[in-house]
């Protein structure tokens, strides 16, 4: 996942994720919720339900836990959380959660919700946190057709909350309408196959050799409540082993 | 304290509150917002100076900044509209001048003059706002589409604010 992100005015969301505001933010977020209570049941319900699934399964769910076969045992911890704000109207969105440095969240964690992913941590102050939501035009991640396990760009297009789209697919790869999209693997953020999304259309530029395609949001990021923060154990010592290659640009 | 700044404070004081806690929680279709809280600062008396407009608007647009989680658009965009008011006020006005002990609602220098003044203003304010989050031109189309619409919402949520809270004259 790349995050090209340069915002010096880091000091401006301390003031929103502090205290005061955010309490504020909180308490209407806690009223708000009254509000999708039902979809958010009915979402927790079916997670319930995937996750019995698994459990089911027993005899695979050492080898294949939760975040796929790539991650191992342990390489990722859940922090549960809540968002007390949340905008989809702008080209950059973000939203803030009611966990921060204190639970453990830190920046460039994942940020997912119980049916895709939804954002990487930005910033955190000592009990809030904001997130990069999935609907910023800055924000790109690392994604893979799961069928084919070709991978490519995530990246809005400051369209519409619904949708958002892959690019950098190879003219010559053939896709479906309908196709799953999940996170890649060369992301030390996200764990290897969370979902992501449905492709939804395809449009093939003649000129660029390269798809692109509209892919349709698992997350539905307008009445997005319950979040789950991923905290990747392994990823200083993934960093640390890293930072030992030799250099190519001198 | 006289009458009028206890009204114009209380009317910042109302119109920010509904604005942070009702306002930036309703996005239709999530796209598409109004902004009431310009009303209060293109309300505010005649009499005032340019600059303590300016200052206002600045703090108010600063306060919506904050809870909105956006980083100084509000901000950008409310002193933008301070600045072009004065110069609106001067293009739209009446045939006897203003008087100065009237605030600039469309009871007293008629619907049409307030249409005019209000759309002029705030269609700059929502201008401003929505480039500037942009930040680049990639959209445009689309920017037009959400500035069009955003100024209808804010326009006619401000008209039936003044309606529903003027008294009968």
């Amino acid at each position: 996942m790349v995050v090209r992100y340069n915002i010096k005015q880091k000091a401006v969301f301390d003031v929103v994720s502090s205290s005061v505001v955010g309490n504020i933010n909180e308490w209407f977020a806690s009223v708000n919720a009254y509000f999708h209570l039902k979809e958010e049941n009915n979402l927790l319900q079916s997670e319930n339900a995937g996750l019995r699934d698994v459990l089911s399964m027993k005899s695979d769910i050492c080898k294949h836990n939760l975040y796929g076969l790539s991650a191992r045992i342990g390489q990722f911890e859940t922090i549960p959380a809540h968002i007390v704000r949340n905008s989809t109207q702008w080209q950059h969105n973000f939203f803030t959660i009611d966990k921060g440095s204190i639970d453990g969240v830190r920046e460039n964690m994942a940020v997912v919700s119980s049916t895709g992913i939804a954002g990487v941590v930005f910033h955190t102050s000592s009990h809030f946190a904001t997130v990069i939501s999935l609907l910023n035009t800055k924000l790109q991640i690392s994604a893979a057709i799961k069928r084919t396990h070709f991978a490519g760009t995530m990246v809005w297009d400051g369209a519409d909350a619904r949708y958002s789209m892959l690019v950098n697919i190879p003219n010559h790869i053939i896709i479906e309408k309908g196709d799953t999209v999940v996170t890649g693997g060369f992301s030390s953020v996200f764990p290897k196959n969370m979902a992501i999304g449905r492709v939804s259309f395809i449009t093939s530029d003649e000129n660029s050799n390269f798809l692109s395609l509209q892919v349709e949001l698992f997350t539905d990021f307008s009445c997005l409540d319950a979040v789950y923060v991923l905290k990747n154990n392994y990823l200083q010592e993934q960093k640390t082993l890293e930072k030992q290659l030799p250099k190519e640009d001198g | 304290m006289d009458k009028r700044t206890l009204v114009n404070i209380i009317r910042f004081v109302a119109l920010l509150t509904i604005q942070i806690l009702l306002l930036n929680n309703i996005v239709l279709f999530g796209y598409y917002q109004p902004y009431l809280y310009v009303l209060a600062i293109l309300l505010l008396p005649e009499e005032m100076s340019k600059a303590m407009v300016m200052m206002i608007a600045f703090l108010t647009g600063f306060f919506v900044d904050i809870f909105s989680g956006t980083y100084g658009i509000h901000a950008f965009a409310s002193v933008l509209m301070a600045f072009v008011r004065p110069i609106v006020l001067g293009e739209l006005v009446p045939f006897d001048g203003y008087d100065k002990y009237k605030d600039f609602l469309p009871g007293h220098y008629g619907m049409k003059w307030f249409l005019k003044y209000s759309l002029w203003t705030v269609a700059i304010h929502h201008l401003a706002l929505i480039i500037l989050e942009a930040f680049s031109f990639a959209n445009l189309g689309l920017l037009f589409s959400q500035w069009f619409v955003d100024v209808l919402l804010t326009e006619s949520l401000l008209l039936l604010t003044i309606f529903a809270t003027s008294r009968n004259q």
